[in-house]
């Protein structure tokens, strides 16, 4: 009699799993996972919650990591959306179009990236080439460049990071020869914008770099002014506080870039197409400048007209 | 007993013998199976790792060959996986992890044997009885919390006092390491002091030697080879040690023999780039080529820690 009570107890509970199984399946939403750059990983949290809100049945998970975790996730298909912050390399394509995938790129906002010092640094404007010595460890103390009389600490970004690829590409490479330029050895690698935004407010000897939205309006940063060449005028990529979008937007500021989403092949129809539609909207890109990057719509012209 | 030989009662015993072998052999397999995975782990690594000797090659993680802007070609040491001129020494990444766990393992070994000390021979047997399982707890912070600690108030305090050019550097690193290794010396050193037999502190003190002098010169040389098994432990657990360092050396993969600028160390190097990569490629293979050499390098100093132990116990059973 024992027995026979166990055995129904157990049946039971076994009854019971297969039931919540079933249930949870028949509810189960459709999932969007996007992964990649941690530059976009706010915005894009920021695009999820507001599109989830509108459509219930969808479910969208959001990670960073890195560009390069965007690309890895790309090409192993471990998620429908990667975010990358720089355009694909040419191996990348190929190692894709190996692995019969093929990256659909999606421009979604314009980005810029600023270089940042401690408060207490008295230099404002750095020129190009300045920022490149700096950067490589061949301009080691701040007296070079006009500044006090202490030695340069580097931080930068991990090699996997697209703001890393980006900044490399933009400032370190000699665009007249084929001569690769890396980042000085003693450059002190942090995990995430937001964390060297915070070691360059802890060192008055700090020079950083990052999006420019998760630097602006802060007190405890300064974001330096970039010359091209000595005729040209120095240009920030902030003012008064805000961003400077005109700068950004046209160009004039040298280290503005797009931010990009990939999907494998061009979205035609169901959630993915609708979810990247949004971005692309009004609403989606009022969101981005809501978030402190660079709309691709002009909102300014907009209301003018 | 007349129903010994009844046929009932032999059934139940072999019954009972069925059981019992299936019981044996279910904890049999258990312990042979922490054997096959540390064996199917080594495999896995090798195996990752091989493909990689064929194709940068062994000599590309001591130094590559590289010229600079002027034409002129030479050496470096350095770590940059992802670079369109690929370089991959270990080098620096090796000197950054030996920069971290010597340091903590000297001040380790100072503290740990101190408190190894008083917890063996000078504490009351009360007062041991709630220091040692706080020293074990200790041992038990999880290191993210270890190193977080270590960043939020070493690093600054640090930094206030003596102005070092990297507030995140190696020296603060070892000085979080040393604190998870700390445990490990001490609690060792104390059981090795503790199984030192009573008789020879009596010859000792027969002879006239004070208590201090009895443990600086009869428990501890008798205690030596337990000693340094736990010095080799701790500095195992060292260079093994992932989280403190990824946390608070600043992650710079400089060559440099300055205790006291950024380093980055092999297990950090791991856990940063490990995410990322795209796999098979050579810089996949390169993180698995570190694995290997930290996996061969904690094996042996555990294997060195075993045999002296080993050691330490038949001596130990000879006297006795």
């Amino acid at each position: 009699m024992k027995r026979f009570h166990k055995l129904l107890i157990y049946s039971v509970f076994i009854v019971l799993t297969f039931v919540s199984c079933q249930k949870r399946q028949n509810r189960a939403k459709e999932v969007i996972s996007i992964k990649g750059s941690d530059t976009m990983v706010n915005l894009t949290q920021k695009w999820a919650e507001t599109y989830m809100k509108k459509f219930n049945d969808l479910s969208i998970h959001v990670t960073g990591g890195g560009s390069g975790t965007g690309v890895a996730a790309l090409l192993n298909g471990t998620a429908s959306i990667a975010n990358i912050s720089r355009e694909l390399k040419e191996r990348e394509y190929k190692n894709a179009h190996e692995r019969g995938i093929e990256p659909y790129q999606i421009k979604v906002a314009l980005d810029g990236i600023a270089i940042i010092v401690n408060p207490e640094n008295n230099i404002d404007t750095l020129l190009v080439e300045q920022v490149r010595d700096i950067f490589s460890g061949k301009i080691r103390y701040w007296s070079e460049v006009g500044g006090a009389e202490e030695r340069i600490v580097l931080y930068g970004r991990e090699n996997s990071s697209g703001t890393y690829e980006y900044f490399k590409n933009i400032i370190l490479d000699d665009k007249d020869s084929d001569y690769s330029i890396d980042f000085a050895t003693s450059t002190q690698v942090l995990q995430g914008t937001s964390a060297l935004g915070e070691a360059v407010a802890l060192d008055k000897r700090g020079i950083g770099y990052g999006g420019v939205g998760y630097f602006v309006g802060r007190k405890d940063l300064k974001i330096i002014h970039i010359k091209e060449g000595d005729s040209k005028l120095a240009v920030s990529p902030t003012h008064d506080g805000e961003l400077n979008y005109e700068i950004i937007r046209n160009g004039e500021y040298p280290l503005a870039r797009y931010l990009y989403c990939f999907t494998n092949g061009e979205p035609k129809e169901g959630a993915l197409k609708d979810y990247i539609d949004f971005i692309l909207s009004a609403e989606g890109q009022s969101i981005v400048e809501q978030m402190e990057y660079i709309p691709l719509i002009d909102f300014s012209k907009d209301e003018q007209q | 007993m007349s129903s010994s030989n009844s046929p009932y009662k032999k059934l139940v015993s072999k019954r009972i013998e069925i059981k019992e072998s299936l019981i044996r052999f279910f904890f049999m397999i258990n312990g042979y199976v922490a054997v096959l995975f540390l064996l199917l782990i080594f495999i896995f690594l090798l195996q990752e790792a091989f493909s990689v000797i064929i194709e940068p090659g062994v000599e590309d993680f001591v130094y590559s060959e590289r010229t600079d802007a002027s034409g002129e070609s030479s050496k470096v040491y350095e770590w940059y996986p992802t670079s369109d001129d690929p370089r991959y020494s270990l080098v620096p990444l090796i000197m950054g992890s030996l920069l971290t766990a010597l340091p903590a393992t000297i001040i380790a070994t100072f503290f740990g044997i101190i408190l190894g000390i008083y917890l063996a021979e000078i504490a009351s047997n009360r007062l041991r009885e709630i220091l040692k399982p706080a020293v074990e707890l200790f041992a038990g912070i999880p290191t993210v919390v270890m190193g977080f600690f270590i960043i939020a108030v070493g690093a600054t305090l640090f930094q206030d006092f003596f102005g070092f050019l990297n507030r995140l550097n190696a020296f603060v690193a070892s000085l979080g390491l040393s604190l998870i290794i700390i445990p490990i010396i001490a609690s060792l050193s104390e059981e090795a002091m503790r199984s030192v037999p009573i008789q020879r502190r009596m010859a000792s003190y027969a002879l006239g030697a004070t208590k201090w002098q009895t443990i600086i010169k009869v428990v501890i040389p008798s205690a030596l080879s337990g000693i340094s098994a736990g010095i080799i432990l701790g500095f195992g657990r060292a260079i093994g040690e992932t989280m403190i360092v990824l946390m608070a050396t600043g992650n710079a993969a400089e060559l440099t023999f300055d205790i006291f600028r950024s380093v980055r160390t092999m297990t950090a190097t791991i856990a940063a780039e490990m995410g990322e990569v795209s796999q098979q490629s050579s810089h996949y293979y390169a993180l698995f080529f570190i694995g290997v050499v930290l996996f061969v390098v904690t094996f042996l100093l555990n294997l060195i820690a075993a045999l002296v132990l080993r050691r330490m116990n038949k001596k130990a059973g000879n006297y006795s």
